[in-house]
């Protein structure tokens, strides 16, 4: 019977090793008894494994499904849900991310937004945020604690949300078309999911800038790029992504726009 | 692993990108052959290409293979939307010209055809639309615009103005035209019928549609949630056409609905406040049209012939419009108290014994201002 340990590290779809890290974290992040704060349980890797043992040639069937299976919100995880910090919980992200996913106020709003390619910094009705935190398929990213640097690069690098992916002459790609990050606050008390520390199957993607957290904290580390000078690293939750509709409390959010 | 260092990398001037490099892997290639079909004008194989990345084919399409997403893009569409960027950068005007006309005959086909559509291809589509900004290239947004008149004006079972008692299906398809039509739509900043205006039966139509609609919600005749959508959406179109118009009357009648402590005016108030945050940000992205909304606006608060207060909520929207709405907030309470103290003033006529008031002492200087 293969287990899910041997199936994953042989896991290559473009045959170009993009998903390395995110295999290595895996490996590292597996909870045993020279590892007790790594974040994949025992109960997960069981589980695991039992998503490897399928009838059809004992191999795992979609290994990208069974690693969303186990992501930290879900039961399957084994996961604990971790204490709310007293301060809002901040999600950052791309601008067109932001008004395409987040706000989502139909085309002629989605039009406008495109066209300034900006937003104030501001507070924003709950009732104009009509998207989601994130897909429904991939966990919602979370920061607190200290402020935000005024600059929005510096954030995107400092929570690893940079683009890696460069054309082969080295020039940036899809960052083409970013101008800026958005941050959207949302206050402990009005927030409508559990929260966790994070795992590296909720970091399972091409390029993976993550690394677990290995320690008793209650929360992981974002890791940047020591290369780049000046960075500060976060203090990172995950949590299931969810409409701004399950936000019951008619309130403003703070939304902070940081440009490149 | 890249080898340019972080300070390099910000360096690189994106104009120079060069178009002929041989790409190093899958996602490069499709990027590549994708961006030569644009500039080779070849609209039906690039309208295949389109469909097959939207519909999520991963069968290679005139020899491209769509690629896994790059890191940041978060679905299909926005990893279309990054060509167009790439193409709106390097490939000049008639490859740009060839992605909107294909997005746009394409999301034509969609609307019209009797044959299924995947929702995730219409739904591309018209984000597509939002992110090509087609109101930029004039002629196609006159072709997608008439179009689209033509669905709302043809192929509905009542008239357009009547769109609130359109069974489900029909208004949906209804305002989803018409929030096409408005978003290839800039600011009308003429009269009707004039250069810069749109046909007078147009303007006349999308009043009556907001007016019949707002007067069901003021009748409380309407309460569902999605009906206050098709009202503010109905209240964009009315911003677009007739931005005066819109500042002298009907702003100020949406503000009137918000009032009051009951849950469906809350909801109503919430959406409202919804929608003023997002013409906070656009406004200023046209100034002639926020002139003239504002114009409208500065008529109504300084009507002499006013025999009521304003709307307190019309506070809760013009807070988004920073500078301004700050000026045009303390007009209205100005206004409002001299209007109270006259008021007030009739009514101590009736009854001589009153104390006299001396408010409008406070505001005379508004008089010869």
């Amino acid at each position: 019977m293969p287990l899910f340990s041997d199936s994953i590290e042989s896991y290559d779809p473009d045959a170009d090793g993009s998903f390395q890290t995110a295999i290595d974290n895996i490996v590292l992040d597996m909870k045993g008894d020279s590892n007790p704060y790594g974040n994949i349980t025992s109960i997960a890797q069981e589980s695991l494994n039992n998503g490897c043992n399928h009838p059809h040639g004992g191999r795992c069937v979609d290994m990208e499904k069974l690693v969303r299976d186990h992501h930290s919100h879900q039961k399957a995880s084994g996961a604990v849900a971790r204490n709310k910090p007293d301060e809002d919980l901040r999600r950052v992200v791309p601008f067109h991310t932001f008004v395409d996913y987040h706000h989502k106020g139909g085309v002629k709003a989605l039009a406008n937004l495109v066209r300034v390619g900006a937003v104030k910094t501001t507070t924003i009705p709950i009732k104009a945020m009509r998207g989601s935190t994130g897909r429904d398929t991939d966990p919602s990213w979370w920061t607190f604690g200290p402020p935000p640097p005024a600059n929005g690069q510096q954030y995107a690098d400092e929570l690893a949300l940079t683009v890696e992916h460069k054309h082969p002459t080295g020039a940036p790609a899809d960052a083409a078309m970013i101008k800026g990050v958005v941050e959207v606050r949302i206050p402990p008390s009005a927030f409508p999911r559990d929260i966790f520390k994070p795992s590296a199957l909720d970091a399972f993607c091409r390029n993976s800038k993550f690394e677990p957290n290995l320690s008793p904290d209650d929360h992981g580390w974002t890791k940047p790029d020591i290369a780049k000078v000046g960075l500060v690293s976060r203090p990172e939750f995950v949590s299931q992504s969810f409409a701004y509709s399950e936000i019951k409390d008619d309130i403003d959010l703070d939304v902070t726009y940081l440009s490149y | 692993m890249s080898l340019i260092s972080p300070i390099e990398d910000r360096s690189v001037n994106m104009e120079s990108t060069p178009t002929a490099v041989a790409p190093a892997n899958a996602y490069w290639t499709y990027v590549e052959g994708f961006r030569s079909l644009a500039r080779e004008g070849r609209p039906d194989r690039l309208a295949d290409v389109l469909l097959a990345r939207l519909d999520g084919l991963e069968q290679p399409v005139h020899d491209l293979v769509s690629p896994r997403l790059a890191h940041e893009e978060p679905d299909r569409v926005q990893a279309l939307a990054n060509i167009f960027h790439h193409i709106q950068q390097h490939d000049g005007p008639a490859a740009v010209r060839y992605f909107r006309q294909t997005v746009v005959e394409q999301l034509l086909i969609a609307l019209t055809t009797k044959a299924s559509v995947p929702p995730e291809r219409l739904d591309g589509l018209q984000r597509l639309i939002a992110y090509c900004q087609i109101e930029d290239d004039q002629q196609l947004a006159e072709q997608m615009r008439l179009s689209l008149w033509g669905i709302l004006t043809s192929q509905l079972e009542k008239p357009f103005p009547e769109i609130l008692s359109l069974a489900p299906k029909a208004r949906e398809r209804a305002r989803s035209a018409f929030d096409l039509w408005l978003a290839v739509t800039p600011p009308v900043l003429g009269e009707p019928n004039c250069e810069d205006g749109l046909y007078t039966p147009q303007v006349e139509a999308i009043k009556a549609a907001f007016i019949q609609t707002l007067h069901k919600f003021e009748v409380r005749k309407v309460s569902s949630r999605d009906n206050i959508d098709l009202l503010l959406l109905l209240y964009r179109g009315v911003m677009t056409a007739a931005p005066k118009l819109a500042g002298q009357d009907y702003f100020w009648r949406m503000c009137k609905l918000a009032e009051g402590n009951n849950q469906s005016n809350k909801e109503f108030l919430s959406h409202w406040r919804g929608l003023w945050w997002e013409y906070g940000q656009v406004l200023d992205t046209w100034p002639e049209w926020k002139m003239l909304f504002i114009a409208g606006l500065e008529d109504q608060i300084l009507d002499d012939e006013r025999e009521h207060e304003l709307p307190s909520t019309a506070e809760k929207a013009l807070t988004f419009m920073s500078d301004r709405g700050e000026e045009l907030i303390r007009l209205i309470r100005m206004r409002d108290a001299r209007f109270m103290a006259g008021k007030s003033r009739e009514e101590a006529a009736e009854k001589p014994a009153a104390p006299s008031s001396n408010v409008e002492s406070i505001f005379r200087p508004m008089k010869t201002a």
